[in-house]
């Protein structure tokens, strides 16, 4: 299964996101054309329970460990603090 | 070996119309992964690969347009670091793009050694813009550099140059693994194609081979010139002691981009949707390969989830190295040993998340 909250259709377009996230089979559904989400009558909205539980534990690591910003001239996590 | 922007369906073995023969025999020498993937722009996908870190956890989670912050903070810790402080010797040759200035080029990041380019691989065709104003902006060129010295730039790097350049970079990884089969030296090199990226041109020898175009001459290069290696490795002797790995870092761009004429020429990304830059799955799978003979099964195909962040700590496991995995921040690279090595049936990774620059776009 796969979650997207966000898409671009090519490499200069546009980005969209979604009021629900967009779920699709790609094991099945190999060209992710069939929104299950929305067209399954909400169905399948139990998929957010794993990906909002791994989220929310990348998260809480993103906060311990803030992530570098681009160019910083990072030189390692304090963790006495 | 790192090919630029290539589809999922761009070798034979996975549905391309156009022979690659020497990729052909060095998937059927090991193992080939259908379900492998990577972050959809060459910067993030060149990072983690590096370090097995999460690109938004290093500021590397986009192509940075030149004159912005760019590549890995010195304090990351690379797969050529790690194997330079295990002994190995080091180099890098081809595409870089996790790092365009001095301090953060590859002689910085653990290389012994590097020649090739800082920026992207479209970076040889500024100078071919009618605007283009060197007062503004930095003419292109290639850098050589070694360990401990900051890098400097030689001969200037535009389209004639970038369409022999794969030649060249194979050509000095070729004496670089040569030379250090002879004096017995263990050796990490990392070759960085700019095909199958745009501007477009193939070596004079490829011009016109295919009668199908120029993505497809590219194609018969990028295979010569893997075949090229594999044979420098066999020459040595060193093939049942060498790990060769061949991969991608996005899918191919040759797909609708709407409203916009891209200047992009080929490329198949399989049977899925989207590209390079999109979160499709053409976007986020690239052919993949390890070769190891008599330590990975030859000729094993599977869809199991792996990932470029993964190979980091894989690497690292395969040459007895695992203590040097840094363990003060986190790696989001899973150790596939075991499963490569056929010690068990199923990958230990569950589930990809990517982000998009800063955005998280699927899980």
């Amino acid at each position: 299964m796969k979650v997207h909250f966000a898409t671009a259709e090519g490499t200069h377009s546009i980005v969209q996101r979604y009021t629900f996230p967009q779920v699709f089979d790609i094991r099945e559904d190999v060209k992710e054309s069939y929104e299950l989400w929305g067209n399954e009558g909400y169905a399948h909205a139990w998929v957010m329970s794993p990906v909002t539980k791994l989220l929310v534990e990348l998260q809480q690591s993103m906060a311990r460990y803030p992530n570098v910003r681009p160019g910083q001239n990072f030189k390692g996590y304090d963790r006495t603090k | 070996m790192l090919v630029d922007n290539w589809g999922w369906g761009d070798i034979s073995v996975q549905g391309g119309t156009l022979p690659t023969p020497r990729i052909d025999t060095f998937t059927a020498q090991g193992m080939r992964f259908t379900n492998f993937n990577v972050q959809n722009q060459c910067t993030p996908t060149r990072s983690a690969i590096m370090t097995g870190r999460f690109p938004i956890r290093m500021g590397t989670q986009k192509v940075a347009a030149p004159g912005e912050p760019d590549g890995m903070a010195p304090w990351e810790y690379t797969i050529a670091e790690l194997l330079s402080d295990a002994g190995y010797a080091t180099a890098l040759f081809g595409k870089w793009h996790v790092g365009s200035k001095v301090g953060r080029h590859p002689n910085d990041q653990g290389f012994d050694e590097w020649w090739g380019i800082n920026e992207g691989s479209n970076a040889a065709a500024y100078t071919s813009t009618p605007q283009f104003d060197p007062s503004v902006a930095e003419v292109p060129h290639f850098w050589p550099g070694v360990k401990g010295q900051p890098a400097r730039t030689t001969e200037i790097y535009d389209i004639p140059a970038k369409a022999t350049m794969d030649h060249r970079s194979t050509a000095k990884a070729i004496d670089f693994i040569t030379t250090r089969s002879a004096e017995e030296k263990p050796y990490f090199v990392y070759l960085g194609f700019t095909h199958f990226h745009p501007p477009w041109g193939v070596h004079p020898d490829f011009t016109g081979r295919s009668k199908a175009g120029v993505y497809a001459d590219t194609k018969m290069e990028v295979d010569y010139n893997i075949g090229r290696v594999l044979d420098a490795i066999d020459t040595t002797g060193g093939a049942s002691n060498t790990i060769v790995i061949l991969t991608g870092d996005n899918g191919a761009a040759n797909y609708p981009s709407p409203g916009v004429v891209t200047g992009e020429v080929g490329g198949s990304n399989g049977p899925w949707r989207g590209g390079l830059s999109t979160a499709w799955e053409g976007g986020m799978r690239t052919p993949a390969m390890i070769r190891w003979p008599g330590r990975i099964a030859a000729g094993k195909v599977t869809d199991e989830i792996v990932a470029d962040l993964d190979w980091f700590p894989t690497i690292a496991s395969f040459v007895g190295e695992q203590a040097r995995i840094p363990h003060d921040r986190p790696i989001g690279g899973i150790n596939q040993a075991n499963f490569l090595r056929g010690r068990q049936q199923k990958s230990d990774r569950e589930h990809v998340v990517t982000y998009v620059g800063d955005t998280v776009f699927f899980l």
